[in-house]
């Protein structure tokens, strides 16, 4: 009987130690089999860099192309024409996709390259996410900056906004930053160790130059703010920037794999309907034809030669033409009620340097930060060198879209006959040859809408074809005061639903009226 | 309490003594069964008021000491409780009456541990063989429908094989599975439905609940544990509750061979209605290629096809049980084998399951015991897409002018309107398969070293594979998949179980202890592999290797968890008067932080037989009025730990089809962010209750009230962009369930030849959002979409956990319309609240009235209230087969504001196709239905051959019976059978019952069929 109790005592005694000790063991199961969960900074920064462009800028500027009125849909039912007629609402999505889709990534890179002992990747995860922040408050205003996802700690619910003069204030400080990063000789990884630094492979240089050039297309974006704007400091910040061809932050888009690896103007987004009518753009707007076959300020007629880069005649007689936002392909060549066959219109996709398979979408070019020069030099009475920053910012879009050298000095010299060189005697008229110029130079890119609100929409600047859109939002626009335009962008109904105290007015009456802090004078 | 517990001991004090005085007889006698006169071996003769007790052995004979004067007890399970005097007689034998009601006196709880249910401080309620065979459901979990208070089973519609969702006072879990735990003889077993296979959408391919594995005539009984007290022991799987199912075991005596048959015929039990007065078309005008029915009107004559019926047929299944029983005093032995082939309502759709069960026993020598039980299943389910246009129900899109299943142009290809398949091509060409192997097997070693003492060890593993194929045959409208495409996963789940009990029994005096220390160890894991081709090379072969390399992708997923636990039963009876019990166990999960993986949980629960306390103090004797009242409560705490693999952010190599392939590892947007800072959640519940019965038991009421909550859940949940995700998981939010269940048994008339019983339980549960984090309103589904993105499933602060999101007209503050310039309602850019699918109460009636040989039963199944979100409907709407738009051309003047304007609005506008293709059906609110019922679930008629007819054949005992299920079935659900479920079982939360969302509409059908005993 006795002997029994000691077996079972025995039993339980060593059953509990074997339990004790071999427990931990047992229960380390729940590491992730499927997926990892952390990989070096070298093999993150490709991601970076492309949902910076792919998820992040994409978005950013799907919708806004059409309020630029860069291109134009043909259906006049459906909600492809929503972007072009401004009916925004929060079923916008830039929002999510810079900070779910994009931003962790830049944010990881900074935390892996600091743990890491590589300050070159803390330098791209700084500039890549300034120019998402840049990007974002350009068209909210007011962003969650310091609440954001920092790499470390548990996400923040109830994230609080920064004003915009914050978030400028962050976005200089994290290019001061990533430029110091960049300085730094002790940097262990190379940035393209592992084949991940599509832009520049490894060239750290240019890597400072890109923060440089966005330094100073943020600084300059403070035009009306007479007690911040410092031109010198622009000018400093260009000359450091981009200073030649072949430097320009983007990267090719790839055929042959996914869908999703090509270009998204040309494919996923939106544009693989074999019908072209259903493409999300049909054909590009009518406005940009009149800009690219008419000189600033005179509205000479002279055809650009990158008319033929960008875009396609129409199939029937060979001619250039677009649509007028808002009327679609019944409204006509412009509005006319003239040439409304769809082979009267070469198309937006396919067309040329920017919406093939494998066409960049750039961040940044060498030639926008000549234009910035210019803009800068311009506003601190330095209109000769405004004027040679400006030549050279034309020139080297023309170089980039393979216009010859002659048709580029025969178009340089046609400028100059028209009177170029005077009118940079004049802020505005100067600024309508840079701003037109931006325009094509910046194709596609939400920064010109930037641009555009900074000058108020003016035909001053943008000559007579810039006009509201037909069917207007009227529920938010008034139909009859002309000059009343849009100025920013509805918050995303996940935030307004998860993070609504945090947001204010998210009204489309309130966010689509009212203008951002940069664009407020003072 | 303690007052309580000071009286007891007084008493006892002044008992004992009482009882020291009583002259002892010796008694022997036979218990039998009062319906065939057979022996009942282990049936429990007690000295009532004593400890004293035996059981009787194979013959059923006992013999035991009993004071002169004092009172038997025969308690078996199955059976009445019978009580005896002990008069002058040495002999008393005693026929035992077969007990009909649900009030037997043994209940299953843990492991297989039975215990009295007059001892318990909590609810159960058990389900003999009977009960679960007559319904003759193919899926268990459909054949408690209606029979268990505080249950609500609602099966996701009439294809074969269907999943079938079982929720228990409520849901406590905002985002995960709210279904209880499923025990077969002491081992958890898999009950997982999966969502979204072969990466199809949840909606579109919904799989089978697991359990539908088990062969209903393999069950002796299931007792259904409903509140976290009864499910302390075994873990935190069990927070929702358990189904603890007892298969049937071998029996000592001659072998007795079972065969039984069933013979199906099923059809479709009630579809929408269409109009029928306008034809295909555009705007009026007869198109014949455009799918919607926006055409001119009918000519007179014109030929109008029932495409909606046409898809329909009826169907036939059979079912074959054979068994084979029997044992010595040492030995028993149950074997079993099943044959199930259930053909579905609509053609290709098919469920059969081969089972086949061994379970033995054997005794070596006096103090060990040892069994075993080895059950292989092969489950076999052919179904078609359903949820959209593509699907089954696509002949909502069809112009009543076409004739649907005209499904092949001449050539040989597909024919069919617009951009969806025909669902008659869909049937043949578009098949979804799923093939489980499944072996389940447990072996136990019962010791008993001394008669106080027991151990018992259990080793179960339940392993099955799961290979689901879907297939689109070339020639399908699907984009991107018109030369063919397929989708294939295959999973293999086990979960193997260890435990260890020990259970010590001691008296003292009047005080009876038992204690339980148990050592438990659960090993989960699942492994899916899935891969996906298209464009197929040779147009008539589906497979993954007729596709060439590049149009083929393969993923990975494995889930491993792992639960240690260590526990202790404490239960102390006074007389079998009154009880307490004390429970506590620690787990430690291997899915949550190593610092936070081990939690402890305490329950504790009383129960007092009122009616044996006042009869034991004299105040009464046993034969007034109230024969039996107990009063119950108890308090509980459980707890939850995470699921795998969630303490940390994945990354990825893919986002979605419409944001640039990232060519390197990105932070995994589509997963939920990791927190490795989880901590276990917990849930705590009261229940109280009685149960009392009177005039010798005939009339029984059973109460419970409970009311639980549960906080700091760990909840995975949406998270404003800017946080960074989309998704985390998090500890926060509240949900409290509140409720009352009621049953009532009675037996009307009972004499020699003609019985009847009559049951009724009735249950009413609230379930509410207290708390969310942040600033969260709403805890949303997105597997519980539904066909046009207007409604969805989600929790709502304040509100229900099973409420409905949907779209709603754009209104001011004061409720008015927001219309546009035209003068036409719009669309709110967010989401509202817009019904609550909870019921406002369900129930269930039962009659059995039995005649001599002749036994009829039939359960009418109630359910009060409980919104559907009929997307059926909105799809007829948008297709304009909805009797909604006959008012089409009609003009109407909205109430309300012109936002642009402020002005009220004064326009008539036309109800055109425009408005109910773009307009109408976005809002969600107009489609929101009142989904209570009244069906009579079953009715079964069964004939016991007399005896004497038999006498010449080597049968004892042959049945046959008829059964009719669903015939009738009184609601004001516009659309199908309201038992509906959009994305099947599988959908954790909120769920997705109550979302009518195009799937294959319940049945009704009747059964014939026979049980022989050789």
């Amino acid at each position: 009987m006795k002997n029994k109790f000691l077996k079972i005592k025995l039993f339980l005694i060593s059953a509990a130690l074997v339990f004790n000790t071999s427990c931990d063991d047992y229960l380390d199961v729940n590491a992730d089999p499927n997926l990892p969960t952390s990989v070096p900074a070298h093999s993150r920064l490709v991601g970076a860099i492309t949902t910076t462009n792919g998820a992040a800028m994409w978005r950013g500027s799907r919708e806004v192309a059409a309020v630029t009125q860069y291109a134009s849909t043909a259906l006049t039912t459906g909600t492809n024409r929503n972007a072009e007629t401004w009916r925004f609402t929060a079923s916008y999505f830039f929002w999510q996709n810079a900070y779910v889709f994009t931003m962790p990534n830049c944010v990881d890179l900074i935390v892996l390259g600091e743990k890491e002992g590589n300050p070159h990747f803390v330098g791209a995860g700084k500039t890549l996410l300034a120019l998402n922040y840049g990007m974002l408050t350009d068209q909210y205003g007011a962003i969650v900056v310091d609440d954001y996802y920092d790499g470390n700690s548990q996400i923040n619910l109830t994230p609080t906004f920064n004003s915009q003069e914050e978030v400028y204030q962050k976005i200089q400080q994290l290019l001061d930053e990533a430029i110091v990063a960049f300085d730094n000789p002790d940097n262990k990884t190379p940035l393209n160790f592992s084949g991940g630094d599509i832009m520049y492979q490894g060239d750290v240089d240019k890597w400072r130059r890109f923060a440089w050039s966005l330094k100073a297309r943020y600084m300059n974006h403070l035009s009306k703010k007479s007690n911040l704007y410092d031109a010198q400091k622009i000018i400093e910040a260009t000359q450091n920037g981009f200073n030649g061809d072949g430097m320009d932050a983007e990267f090719a888009y790839l055929t042959g794999g996914q869908q999703t690896d090509e270009n998204p103007w040309y494919s996923w987004g939106g544009f693989t309907s074999v019908d072209p009518v259903n493409n999300r753009y049909f054909t590009w707007t009518q406005f940009f034809v009149d800009i690219l076959q008419n000189f600033p300020v005179t509205e000479t007629d002279y055809q650009d030669p990158r008319i033929s880069r960008i875009m396609q005649p129409a199939p029937s007689d060979g001619m250039y033409r677009g649509l007028k936002s808002g009327l679609g392909l019944a409204g006509g060549q412009g509005g006319s009620g003239e040439f409304t066959d769809v082979e009267d219109y070469g198309q937006f996709k396919n067309s040329g340097f920017y919406t093939k398979a494998t066409s960049p979408f750039p961040f940044i070019t060498y030639s926008e930060v000549k234009l910035i020069e210019a803009e800068a030099r311009l506003r601190s009475g330095d209109a000769a060198g405004a004027l040679a920053a400006y030549e050279e910012g034309v020139r080297a879009n023309m170089r980039k879209l393979g216009v010859p050298g002659n048709e580029i000095n025969a178009y340089w010299a046609a400028q100059l006959a028209d009177g170029v060189a005077n009118h940079f005697g004049n802020q505005a008229q100067g600024l309508s040859h840079i701003m037109r110029q931006k325009y094509i130079t910046q194709c596609l890119n939400p920064e010109t809408w930037v641009d555009m609100r900074r000058m108020d929409y003016s035909q001053e600047i943008y000559g007579p074809y810039l006009q509201r859109p037909a069917n207007i939002n009227t529920v938010v626009f008034n139909e009859n005061d002309p000059n009343q335009w849009i100025q920013a962008m509805v918050y995303e109904t996940n935030e307004q639903n998860r993070n609504g105290d945090q947001i204010g007015d998210n009204s489309e009456q309130y966010r689509l009226l009212t203008p951002l802090w940069w664009n407020v004078p003072e | 309490m303690k007052k309580s517990l000071l009286l007891l001991f007084l008493l006892c004090l002044g008992l004992i003594p009482w009882q020291g005085w009583a002259q002892s007889v010796s008694i022997s006698g036979q218990v039998t069964s009062a319906a065939d006169n057979t022996p009942l071996p282990g049936v429990s003769v007690a000295v009532k008021g004593t400890t004293t007790g035996t059981y009787t052995d194979a013959e059923g004979k006992y013999s035991l000491q009993a004071p002169a004067g004092s009172t038997l007890i025969f308690r078996f399970i199955g059976y009445v409780s019978k009580e005896t005097t002990v008069g002058s007689t040495s002999t008393i034998n005693v026929a035992l009456q077969e007990s009909a009601q649900n009030l037997s006196e043994v209940v299953v709880t843990a492991f297989g541990v039975e215990q009295e249910k007059r001892a318990l401080g909590y609810s159960v309620q058990e389900l003999q063989s009977s009960d679960i065979t007559e319904t003759q459901q193919a899926n268990i979990v459909n054949a408690m429908q209606g029979k268990v208070a505080g249950v609500q089973i609602t099966n996701s519609g009439g294809a074969p094989g269907a999943s079938a969702i079982m929720l228990i006072r409520g849901g406590t879990s905002l985002s995960g599975n709210n279904q209880p735990l499923y025990v077969v003889d002491g081992i958890p077993v898999d009950n997982t439905t999966a969502v979204g296979q072969g990466g199809l959408e949840a909606g579109i391919a919904p799989a089978s609940n697991r359990a539908i594995d088990i062969n209903p005539e393999d069950i002796a009984s299931i007792t259904v544990l409903k509140g976290p007290s009864a499910a302390a022991l075994y873990g935190l799987r069990a927070a929702e509750g358990v189904v603890v199912i007892t298969t049937k075991k071998g029996t000592a005596g001659r072998a007795k061979i079972n065969y039984s048959n069933t013979f199906s015929f099923d059809k479709v039990n009630k579809l929408p209605d269409f109009q029928s007065v306008y034809k295909q078309g555009e705007q009026g005008a007869f198109d014949p290629a455009a799918i919607g029915s926006w055409g001119p009107a009918f000519a007179e004559n014109e030929t109008r096809y029932d495409n909606l019926e046409s898809i329909f047929k009826s169907a036939f299944t059979q079912k074959h049980d054979l068994s084979v029983s029997g044992g010595t005093d040492q030995t028993t032995f149950y074997a079993s084998a099943s044959h199930f082939d259930q053909n579905g309502i609509v053609k290709n759709t098919e469920l059969e399951r081969n089972s086949f069960r061994l379970s033995a026993d054997t005794k070596v020598g006096e103090k060990l015991r040892i069994g075993g039980t080895a059950n292989y299943i092969k489950t076999g389910r052919t179904y078609v897409s359903q949820g959209s246009a593509s699907g089954v129900m696509g002949a909502v899109y069809w112009p009543l002018n076409d004739d649907m299943s005209n499904y092949l142009n001449p050539d040989g290809t597909q024919r069919t309107i617009g951009v969806n398949d025909n669902p008659h091509w869909s049937v043949r060409n578009k098949p979804l398969t799923s093939d489980v192997d499944r072996i389940m097997a447990v072996g136990t070693v019962n010791y008993d070293p001394f008669t106080f003492l027991n151990v018992t060890y259990r080793l179960g593993t339940d392993y099955y594979t799961d290979n689901f194929k879907s297939v689109r045959m070339p020639g399908t409208t699907a984009v991107g998949e018109e030369k063919g495409a397929l989708s294939e996963s295959t999973t293999n789940n086990r979960i193997t179980t260890s435990t260890l009990l020990v259970t010590g029994k001691k008296s003292f005096g009047n005080f009876n202890t038992s204690l339980t220390l148990g050592h438990n160890l659960e090993d989960f894991r699942r492994q899916t592999a899935t891969w996906y081709g298209r464009n197929f090379i040779d147009p008539d072969f589906a497979s993954i290797n007729n596709v060439v390399q590049t149009d083929r992708t393969v993923s990975q997923g494995i889930s491993r968890r792992r639960i240690v636990g260590a526990f202790g039963d404490l239960n102390l009876d006074w007389k079998g008067i009154a009880f307490l019990s004390f429970r506590g166990r620690n787990d430690w999960s291997s899915t949550l932080p190593v610092n936070n993986r081990s939690f402890f949980y305490p329950s504790v629960s009383a129960s007092l037989v009122v009616t044996d306390l006042l009869e034991d103090i004299g105040v009464t004797s046993g034969n007034s009025i109230l024969s039996f009242a107990k009063i119950r409560a108890s308090w509980a705490r459980v707890g939850k730990d995470a699921p795998p693999h969630v303490l940390a952010t994945t990354l990825a190599t893919a986002t979605n089809s419409f944001t640039i392939a990232p060519r390197g590892f990105i932070s995994n947007a589509n997963d939920y962010y990791g927190n490795p800072a989880l901590k276990p959640e917990f849930t705590n519940s009261i229940e109280i209750g009685t149960d009392v019965r009177f005039l010798r038991n005939r009339l029984g009421l059973d109460v419970t009230y409970y009311k639980t909550s549960t906080d700091e859940q760990i909840l995975g949940t949406r998270t404003p962009p800017s946080s960074g995700a989309f998704l985390a998981y998090m500890n926060g939010g509240r949900i409290d369930n509140e409720g009352v269940e009621l049953l009532l048994n009675t037996q009307p008339v009972t004499n020699d030849n003609f019985t009847w019983q009559l049951d009724f339980n009735i249950a009413k549960n609230k379930a509410t959002v207290k708390d969310l984090p942040g600033t969260l309103d709403r805890v949303e589904l997105s597997d519980a979409w539904v066909a046009g993105n207007v409604a969805q499933g989600a929790a709502f602060l304040g509100g229900s956990l099973f409420g409905i999101n949907g779209n709603v007209w754009k209104r001011n503050e004061q409720g008015q319309l927001l219309l546009n310039d035209e003068g036409y309602p719009q669309v709110q850019s967010t989401l509202q609240y817009i019904g609550d699918r909870t019921p406002d109460w369900t129930g269930g009636i039962t009659n059995t009235l039995t005649y001599k040989n002749l036994s009829l039963s039939f359960l009418w199944d109630i359910r009060v209230g409980g919104d559907i979100y009929n997307a059926t409907e909105n799809t007829l709407v948008r297709s304009g087969l909805s009797t909604k738009t006959l008012d089409r051309g009609q003009t109407r003047v909205f109430e309300g504001i012109i936002e642009s304007t402020g002005e009220p609005n004064t326009t008539s506008v036309v109800l055109d196709q425009d408005y109910y293709q773009t307009i109408y059906p976005f809002q969600g609110y107009d489609f929101v239905e009142d989904g209570g019922w009244l069906r009579m679930r079953y009715i079964t008629l069964t004939y016991n051959l007399p005896s004497r007819l038999l006498e010449k054949m080597p049968i004892s005992n042959l049945q046959v019976f008829g059964t009719g299920r669903n015939l009738i079935l009184i609601t004001d659900y516009s659309g199908v059978d309201p038992e509906v479920s959009g994305s099947g079982a599988g959908v954790g939360g909120s769920g997705s019952f109550g979302f009518d969302n195009l799937g294959v509409p319940a049945t009704r059908g009747f059964d014939v069929g026979l049980k022989l005993t050789l």
